[in-house]
């Protein structure tokens, strides 16, 4: 289903060659999907900022109106938590902070996601993502979508290598195997049920204080070792985001 | 699990990569140590070493817990699987691994009952379907993997299950970077420290490289970005002077780590006094065994144990690999007698081995490195 909201804006210099490298990537990666036969796409959008152009390109792209379904802001994450499988992909254009929170719990639903980052304002290096902004307001930002869905339009859908979104064999025995889970239900206090790419599973939460339903775990050998705050950071990140100004 | 793209943005890699060229001193080589498997794993299969310039150069360290249980070990393991009624449980990963002769595979085949699990509760299950038999779970892992281990002892004694026991390898993570450092082979400049197990022991266990051998860390997630990020906070700390433990992956690691977890493993394990680690010898303090009021479940205390010492084959040089002395495909087997299918090493078995990650990604040429254009690189289409 297609339900774009709004008129497109304008898409401004569609010549490829203006066109940043991060959105010419970006059309880059999404065609890849495309190609790659990928059979539903969910894009998700901030209440306020206009997608009507990426959205029309990934339909037209398609070549099937009812594979891409927009969604938007809150509304959409409720929904989004309902509606999507790890076969899809979700294409999330956000601003922070709904940007980190969001992304963080698509890993633990489990579907291939493409974030487009919009706004003014860095997100903490080490946080959430290091992706530099390139729109500081909403009127940018739509034309950088147009622009993004112009270059989609231009390059068709049979170009490139195939995306790999696999993160690849992992080692349980190994620390690095942990997980980000979403609590689905409290079974009692030292049990929940949780969502993970690979469906529900029963996770332990003796190691942490008790989570409530969509409370996000760090998960190691189905057993809680974490609970995890998109929102948290430390002073230490001070340093880092030091260095990165300097860059 | 499928990937979120913010991680590996090219765009910002190239941000990153040129941040790192900028603040490296070209008249001085640096050498980091990444400490864990995983880092390994990201590092090769993304390509970063061929972004680095030359005299910044990446080590691999022993933070593979499959690679570093010594031969022996897995005999003891084998045995105990061998032993009428016992249904032996393991992750996946030690199921390959090489003993003297056999592997647990190879023992599953001949008629012991090996079963893999997900998680110790798995096997704590199967104890309490099938009373008739002995359940034992083969605890292998840092301190991450420690505490879901130290959660089902705690059950098990609580069930008052009496045919539940666990064979302990757990190790730790600050003896064998003391050990590393006092090694005069060794040269390192700073360490790109573990991401999850910081998650439980936080990160004032690694004061003491800093104050006592000058060099930073930082606590590094596992995406390429993060391990990009990482080495560019390395750099910057030589370049200021500084030496101090820094925490990168703020979204995942508190300074003061997991308190419930760490106040399980006190009650569950004590420290041993030394533990034999492949490569590395023996290493005081640098593994945990089942304390004394849980040793009724303590599989080590339930069987009689072999826990016969064994050398490793002579051709095989995971010792040195897993110490940085050489890199994988400097080892006389690597990619010959030694390969993924055929493995002599544990490097080689586990997914998250040097000479796994390095076999399986990063072959790439060298005259890649120094190269400009991030985009053409594996992380670009990964």
């Amino acid at each position: 289903m297609s339900t774009a909201t709004s008129a497109p804006a304008s898409t401004g210099d569609l010549s490829p060659t203006t066109l940043p490298s991060t959105d010419a990537l970006a059309a880059d990666r999404l065609a890849q999907h495309l190609a790659a036969g990928a059979t539903r796409w969910l894009l998700v959008v901030d209440p306020g900022l206009d997608a009507f152009a990426l959205a029309t390109a990934l339909d037209a792209a398609a070549d099937d109106p009812d594979r891409t379904t927009h969604l938007a802001g809150q509304v959409g994450l409720d929904r989004l938590r309902h509606d999507c499988t790890p076969d899809d992909v979700v294409v999330l254009v956000a601003t922070e902070p709904a940007a980190r929170d969001t992304s963080l719990r698509l890993t633990a639903w489990g579907p291939t996601t493409l974030l487009l980052p919009l706004g003014a304002t860095r997100p903490e290096p080490g946080l959430a993502h290091l992706v530099l902004p390139s729109a500081d307001d909403g009127r940018a930002a739509a034309a950088r979508l147009g622009r993004i869905g112009a270059r989609l339009a231009q390059r068709g859908v049979a170009a490139g290598p195939p995306p790999s979104g696999e993160r690849g064999e992992t080692c349980i025995t190994c620390a690095d195997e942990a997980i980000v889970a979403e609590v689905a239900t409290v079974t009692d206090e030292l049990t929940v049920t949780a969502r993970t790419p690979d469906g529900l599973v029963e996770v332990d939460t003796t190691l942490v204080e008790p989570p409530a339903v969509h409370d996000l775990l760090l998960v190691h050998a189905r057993t809680a070792i974490a609970v995890l705050d998109p929102t948290s950071h430390t002073a230490a990140t001070q340093h880092a985001r030091r260095g990165l100004d300097e860059a | 699990m499928k990937y979120v793209d913010e991680y590996r943005d090219p765009e910002a890699a190239q941000a990153l990569v040129r941040a790192i060229r900028a603040v490296a001193d070209p008249d001085r080589h640096l050498k980091f140590m990444e400490i864990c498997g995983g880092h390994t794993h990201t590092i090769y299969r993304h390509g970063i070493e061929q972004l680095l310039p030359d005299h910044v150069e990446l080590v691999h360290g022993p933070g593979c817990p499959v690679c570093v249980i010594p031969m022996g070990r897995v005999d003891d393991a084998i045995h105990l699987a061998e032993q009428p009624g016992v249904v032996f449980t393991s992750f996946g990963d030690m199921m390959r691994v090489p003993g003297s002769e056999r592997s647990l595979l190879d023992a599953k085949a001949a008629g012991a009952d090996v079963r893999m699990v997900y998680s110790p509760m798995d096997a704590l299950k199967i104890a309490q379907a099938e009373p008739d038999k002995q359940v034992v779970f083969f605890a292998v892992g840092f301190e991450t993997t420690a505490p879901s281990t130290a959660v089902t002892v705690q059950r098990a004694d609580a069930l008052g299950l009496d045919n539940f026991s666990v064979f302990v390898n757990h190790v730790t993570i600050g003896p064998p970077l003391r050990a590393i450092l006092d090694d005069d082979e060794m040269d390192l400049d700073g360490f790109i420290g573990p991401g999850h197990v910081s998650t439980v022991i936080g990160n004032e266990p690694y004061q003491f490289v800093p104050a006592e051998y000058g060099l930073p860390i930082v606590t590094t997630g596992f995406e390429p970005l993060d391990v990009l990020q990482a080495i560019h906070m390395l750099l910057v700390q030589h370049a200021e002077g500084r030496c101090e433990v820094e925490n990168q992956y703020t979204r995942v690691v508190r300074d003061e780590g997991n308190p419930r977890a760490l106040a399980i493993l006190d009650d569950v394990f004590d420290v041993v006094d030394t533990f034999e680690w492949r490569g590395l010898g023996w290493i005081p303090g640098s593994a945990l065994q089942v304390a004394e009021k849980y040793a009724h479940l303590d599989a080590e205390q339930r069987f009689s144990m072999p826990g016969v010492r064994v050398e490793d084959p002579p051709a095989c040089e995971c010792g040195e690999v897993l110490k940085g002395v050489i890199k994988p495909w400097e080892c006389g087997v690597f990619g010959t007698a030694c390969t993924p299918e055929t493995p002599i090493g544990t490097c080689m078995v586990s997914s998250e081995g040097a000479c796994a990650a390095y076999y399986n990604f990063g072959r790439l040429n060298t005259a890649d490195r120094e190269h400009d254009d991030v985009t053409a690189l594996p992380m670009a289409a990964s």
